[in-house]
């Protein structure tokens, strides 16, 4: 069956990866209660899932998701363009084939990344898919797979791709290893290297060439702009959704958005009811807001809450909003200032090791040897979030550092102030930089110690590596960021402004 | 579940280890800071009653034949602001940690940094002549050099590694 209205353009400058096991049905209704524009991605559904079982299971959705794209797992141009047909009734506004997923359940299947060893085998899919709609059939990938890395390879793949007539190709900014690497380490391991994306555009400008891999939030997206045509957010999205209630004001040009992290959870409510009187348990849904009050105070007991009360029997809307009782907004308005992103309180530790310090100690004994308790609370950090996926706090936990300092922050009129207490360390061996709406200052404190190593009496110092991040406030102006030391005293000052900030940036430390 | 519990019982385990370790090293580092009520604006002291009262003088004591060195991490300080004693066999630092306030506006958002008055004690491991006592103060530390008496000095005999 062919299309016979011509479907409307699809607006990809800001989309929301496809991710598995996440941007099911409920998680994509509630992002879009965040956005009216974002494209919206289903997970991964496989050729074999649709044609063989009941496509209802994965193809259906609710109305208020469009834009919204599915995606498809395989490598049959029969059986591809079967599904693409199936889109079609299903009304989905784009069919894109997965050539970017390194998980070994995609491997075996012969999909995903390893395709892209095979260009023409993914340019036969394409056309079969092409031939099946009017529909834009688009392509995710990779910058490349194991040895197969260069830039000749990735322009190869593109130019055979888009012979099959795709006009869109969804870049993912890291290669990925097939062998050896999970599909969690497939996402961290290998690095981002978004200028290879970039010089595609500019290879091959007549594409549609959206970036993917690593964007944490609308700052970037916005300088992705400038290079590309889009950008496709993936983890961040999850981590904090409400990064995307500016998404509409700031990359779609719309004065739409919502109010507040409150309101979008009371949007929720007729869905949430209709839901479950369909027969779904509150834990799906809620599973993908518990991010949405990052940063506010009670977060950590809304998603507690949630987390304990959304999969018991009888558990529903009032679950929801017995747990919003937990939040406490009125007093401040969403984050609103710079905050620490490890909020560690005033007690440093004590004489640290770097050997002892790494992350593989596990035993209590040894532990208690290195005199590092807060590599334990790491550790205990570390072991928690592995039991419950999805209620990490952030990805910015500070592996390895030694210490942290204690800090006071401040709000002025045009600026906030952060003053570090970081006593015995020369201006030199200060580290203060800004990258991606994150402010770090680390360094190291060497021992002045003149005299030898017996005779002492009583060491409290800790020495060696400190580390201490800060997500920004987006009306920082990262170029205009400026530090002192004085006593023993670091004072970074940010200016406020409206201007976003351009490339990582290094920040010298004055000594006064 | 079982590995759950196994999880969180060696969790358990490794914060109470790593609790009582901190407590025996930081306890004498914590020290009272006392906000005393002269503070002449209003805005001064709504802030210091958001800073924490206490707050972690970390010191390190290091004695050989001549001299006993005692550095302690104290950054934000006037050199002036400090009080130095020995009485008997202890040190006593003491001192008035003000709050930063060059300008007036805005407001705190986060307090982890202790200010007010503070007294540390610390027990000498030797006799000094705290007439011959130095103190110089540097990235916020603050340095003590107290030769040992005379007597001190004799006291302890050297063994040769034989």
């Amino acid at each position: 069956m062919q299309d016979i209205i011509k479907p409307p353009v699809v607006d990809r400058r800001l989309s929301i990866a496809p991710m598995l096991d996440w941007t099911d049905r409920h998680c994509r209704y509630f992002l879009r209660q965040l956005s009216r524009h974002v494209l919206l991605y289903t997970e991964m559904v496989t050729t074999g899932a649709l044609l063989h079982r009941d496509p209802e299971r994965f193809l259906d959705y609710h109305p208020d998701e469009h834009p919204l794209a599915l995606q498809l797992g395989g490598s049959e141009p029969g059986e591809l363009a079967r599904c693409t047909r199936l889109a079609g009734e299903w009304d989905y506004d784009e069919i894109n084939l997965n050539v970017g997923c390194p998980s070994d359940r995609v491997q075996s299947g012969r999909f995903g990344a390893c395709l892209m060893a095979e260009p023409a085998l993914v340019a036969e899919c394409v056309s079969a898919m092409r031939e099946s709609t009017r529909r834009p059939v688009t392509v995710k990938h990779r910058i490349g797979i194991d040895e197969r890395d260069s830039y000749d390879e990735l322009s190869r793949f593109v130019e055979t791709v888009a012979d099959a007539g795709c006009r869109t190709f969804i870049v993912h900014a890291r290669k990925a290893w097939l062998q050896g690497l999970s599909p969690k380490e497939n996402r961290e391991v290998p690095p981002l290297r978004h200028e290879t994306i970039y010089r595609l555009k500019a290879d091959f400008p007549e594409l549609e060439i959206i970036i993917n891999g690593g964007i944490l939030g609308l700052d970037e997206v916005v300088r992705h702009l400038e290079q590309v045509d889009g950008a496709m957010i993936g983890r961040a999205a999850y981590h904090d959704p409400w990064l995307l209630a500016a998404a509409d004001r700031r990359i779609f040009g719309d004065s739409a958005g919502p109010s507040s992290p409150r309101a979008v959870v009371l949007e929720m409510q007729s869905y949430v009811e209709q839901e479950l009187a369909r027969g779904s348990r509150l834990h799906h849904i809620t599973r993908h807001m518990l991010g949405l009050f990052q940063g506010v105070p009670g977060a950590r007991a809304w998603r507690r809450h949630l987390s304990e009360q959304a999969n018991r029997p009888g558990a529903g809307w009032q679950t929801l909003l017995d747990a919003m009782a937990h939040i406490d907004d009125r007093s401040r308005p969403h984050r609103p200032f710079l905050r620490p992103l490890v909020s560690r309180k005033i007690i440093p530790h004590f004489i640290c090791d770097k050997a002892f310090n790494r992350v593989t100690r596990r035993n209590a004994m040894t532990l208690m040897k290195t005199s590092n308790p807060w590599s334990l609370l790491d550790e205990f950090n570390r072991e928690f979030s592995r039991m419950l996926p999805g209620f990490a706090d952030d990805d910015s936990r500070v592996v390895g550092s030694n210490w942290a300092p204690a800090v006071d922050i401040k709000e002025e009129d045009d600026r906030f102030v952060i003053r570090a207490d970081i006593p015995g360390v020369s201006a030199d061996d200060i580290d203060i930089s800004m990258e991606k709406g994150v402010l770090t200052i680390s360094g190291e404190r060497k021992h002045e110690a003149k005299e030898d190593k017996e005779g002492y009496h009583r060491i409290e110092r800790s020495f060696g590596t400190f580390m201490r991040r800060f997500s920004l406030p987006e009306n920082v102006d990262a170029d205009k960021i400026s530090a002192s030391s004085k006593d023993g005293v670091v004072e970074v000052s940010l200016p406020k402004a409206v201007k976003q900030e351009d490339q990582p940036k290094k920040i010298t430390v004055k000594n006064g | 579940m079982s590995s759950l519990r196994q999880n969180i019982d060696r969790a358990w385990a490794q914060v109470q280890a790593g609790w009582n370790n901190l407590v025996s090293k930081a306890s004498n580092a914590l020290t009272h800071f006392v906000h005393k009520d002269e503070e002449q604006s209003a805005e001064r002291r709504d802030l210091l009653r958001s800073t924490p009262e206490w707050g972690l003088l970390a010191a390190e004591v290091h004695e050989d034949g001549e001299q006993v060195t005692v550095r302690l991490e104290i950054p934000g300080m006037e050199a002036d602001d400090f009080d130095v004693e020995v009485i008997d066999r202890t040190l006593i630092v003491s001192g008035h940690k003000h709050v930063e306030n060059s300008r007036k506006e805005g407001r705190y958002r986060i307090t982890e940094c202790a200010y007010g008055e503070f007294e540390r004690r610390m027990p000498l491991p030797a006799e000094v002549d705290s007439s011959k006592a130095e103190a110089s103060y540097e990235r916020g530390i603050l340095t003590l050099t107290l030769p040992k008496t005379e007597r001190e000095k004799v006291r302890r005999i050297p063994i040769a590694n034989g």
